[in-house]
């Protein structure tokens, strides 16, 4: 067997691979949203100074989460060995944005590689590989690869491999394969927690339901004093190792103070499974700033699939055997957490983020459901075992059709998502990068610029890297409340986006407007439709 | 405590054939590299091999030697390995003032505790035969 797992796990990350890296294939300039440039730059001032630590550059913190309550200013959001990560890529793989660019993919992509080896370990060759074949497409992990909450969604990816590493743990028959799965569990639940922490919260909150289904089913506590002792050296080795990894960290998750008293509300939510059309905004179409195709069943899954959620749910209630408890308790784990915001524990936009752990789940139970059907009928190994490739062949068959014979799969819209995703002038031009490494070799180190012109909000934040230089759309706060001096700031005037989409008209309003704002300010830059002004700034935001 | 049989297809002991799940993975990543260098140039490459060199080697052949099966130690080798390597290069680069020197050095020390894990483990027993109770016999 070890040969078709090894095949399939290869074939999955082969195809995830290709899929991913779409879009940098398409261009080597960076993408994604606000966060997106925050995330990357947090890496990239690794890779530029070669060394890290736990603060990042002025030009960086001068943006959001800047302010740790226990460090103080200028830290980092995330735990430094996150974007190290893209750091070392950068380093060792010779480009500073392709490398970044593809560490992240092969981060973001993993649950197919996750999904796979938990379905396949509890339920087999088949299921494995469905479950693992549908994540490569999961619309709703791709979106957010996209946009750019990036630890969140790898952080998602590890929760399968966490699942894994504990339950081998707790039903291997051997000390020393109890030990392997022991510090495997360590490993790669730290690895989760270095990228965020509200995936290892579904991890944990999993292992503790598991744990706690085992002890009722098996009538005696999992763990007895006896084993404890007997292997106390390992358990102490796992769990100094463990705090080795989490404690220097926590002050960093400890750090921006984002505190949600326990205050219950909205009941009725408790009884959908992530109700959103009660929330603002959901008739405009975005919901706590997500789109309403991230909430969306129907866009995610297959239609045809959905059902297939509650036949795995009957499978796993029914049969009730170790592997289908350590599912159930996923399962009612996801649920509580997606709920969170029902106690005021989170808001509602944690509470959504908290739907990446989904994904994985249904494509588990409806693998499970799909092969689990199968086993309640009286049928021949021969028949069964045809049955189950035929059902797989199909499922692949629905994941990626094209809407002409049987409503379309998510593979052609994650395709075509990641195929054109920010794609021409969605992408920072030639002319911006030339200003802001302008910028990066001409300005003080303290210079701020605003910018105005620039198309996307996104663009406009990924000029921050290339100049090494806080580049925004506003400064009034800062400079009200004398956090930054007039003398620091520089005005840039971009037209380059407009001029390249021909819109005379909009070049024209705007070159009025500078001829307004800027009488008696120095032009220090103009070249390629991009101005930069100094001296006597008036103006300190671009609305 | 509850005990569950695992490994039933347990892989046989290398030989140089297709079917060889090592040899198989290999074949996938050499596959994976030209890949990465036919779709993202000397970047893509040079990224993957990386990945696969820091992070993935190292721990997989660690965990294939203590008995893992070959897909099980590649997924928990990437995974377990995303956040501890950078984790372990972070604290050296405040002793060795270079991010490069110490991923360097975490691949050296990586490289002897695979060596280490292989010579000691031509000492040792085959693991997973054990009594009722769990402990090795």
């Amino acid at each position: 067997m070890g040969k078709y797992d090894v095949f399939a796990v290869g074939a999955l990350f082969l195809l995830a691979f290709w899929l991913w890296t779409l879009p940098i294939q398409a261009s080597p300039i960076p993408f994604g949203e606000g966060d997106a440039a925050w995330q990357f730059t947090s890496g990239d001032q690794m890779y530029l100074q070669d060394r890290a630590d736990y603060t990042i550059p002025k030009y960086l913190g001068y943006w959001y989460y800047g302010y740790n309550k226990v460090l103080g200013p200028h830290h980092n959001e995330y735990p430094p060995p996150y974007p190290l990560n893209i750091a070392l890529a950068q380093l060792f793989g010779g480009d500073r944005f392709v490398s970044a660019y593809i560490m992240i993919a092969i981060l973001s992509m993993s649950a197919c590689m996750s999904t796979f080896l938990l379905v396949r370990k509890l339920y087999g060759l088949v299921p494995g590989f469905m479950a693992g074949f549908a994540m490569i497409f999961s619309i709703r992990d791709i979106m957010l690869y996209l946009w750019g909450q990036r630890g969140a969604i790898i952080s998602f990816t590890f929760i399968p491999a966490v699942l894994y590493c504990y339950y081998m743990y707790m039903t291997s028959d051997s000390r020393q394969k109890k030990n392997i799965y022991l510090f495997a569990t360590v490993a790669v639940l730290s690895s989760q927690y270095i990228f965020h922490i509200q995936g290892m919260a579904a991890s944990i909150g999993s292992i503790i339901l598991f744990t706690f289904f085992l002890w009722i089913k098996e009538r005696k506590f999992p763990f007895t004093y006896k084993e404890i002792r007997e292997n106390w050296k390992a358990i102490m080795i796992a769990a100094i190792a463990f705090l080795i990894v989490i404690v220097p960290f926590l002050v960093i998750y400890l750090g921006p103070g984002e505190t949600h008293p326990i205050q219950f509300n909205n009941f009725s939510r408790l009884f959908s499974w992530f109700k959103v059309d009660d929330q603002p905004g959901y008739a405009q179409g975005n919901v706590e700033g997500y789109p309403i195709i991230f909430f969306s069943q129907s866009m995610i899954y297959h239609k045809w699939l959905l059902p297939l959620i509650f036949a795995g749910l009957a499978v796993l209630l029914l049969r009730r055997e170790t592997k289908d408890l350590l599912v159930l308790a996923w399962a009612m784990s996801v649920y509580i957490l997606i709920h969170l915001d029902v106690t005021g524990f989170l808001n509602v936009q944690r509470a959504a983020r908290m739907l990446i752990a989904e994904t994985a789940l249904f494509y588990t139970l409806i693998a499970i459901g799909l092969v689990g059907i199968i086993s309640f009928f009286k049928i021949s190994r021969n028949i069964a075992a045809i049955l189950k490739y035929s059902i797989c062949i199909l499922f692949v068959l629905l994941i990626i059709s094209n809407g002409k014979i049987v409503p379309q799969g998510p593979a052609v819209q994650a395709y075509g998502t990641l195929k054109n995703a920010y794609g021409g002038l969605l992408r920072i031009n030639q002319f911006q990068i030339e200003a802001a490494y302008w910028i990066r070799d001409n300005l003080p180190e303290d210079a701020l610029v605003i910018d105005k012109g620039t198309i996307t909000y996104p663009k406009l934040r990924f000029m921050i890297p290339y100049s090494q230089h806080y580049i925004t759309n506003h400064l009034k706060a800062m400079v009200e409340e004398n956090i930054i001096s007039v003398e620091q700031l520089y005005y840039m005037v971009d037209y380059s986006d407009l001029a390249l989409l021909g819109q005379q008209s909009a070049a024209d309003s705007l070159f009025e407007w500078e001829k307004q704002n800027f009488p008696n300010s120095t032009l220090v830059y103009n070249n390629n439709n991009i101005h930069i002004w100094h001296g006597n700034i008036k103006v300190f935001t671009n609305a | 405590m509850h005990k569950e049989k695992h490994d039933k297809g347990r892989e046989k002991p290398s030989s140089f054939e297709l079917g060889n799940p090592v040899i198989l993975l290999a074949l996938i990543s050499i596959a994976g590299l030209i890949l990465s260098w036919k779709l993202l140039g000397m970047a893509g490459f040079r990224t993957v091999l990386f990945w696969l060199l820091l992070y993935v080697a190292p721990a997989y052949l660690i965990l294939t030697k203590l008995g893992l099966e070959t897909y099980e130690a590649f997924v928990i080798a990437a995974f377990g390995t995303a956040g501890t390597i950078p984790t372990m290069v972070f604290f050296l680069n405040f002793l060795v003032p270079s991010l490069t020197y110490s991923a360097i050095i975490i691949f050296l020390l990586e490289a002897a505790a695979v060596a280490y894990v292989y010579i000691k483990s031509t000492d040792r027993k085959p693991i997973g035969k054990t009594n009722s109770e769990g402990a090795e016999q």
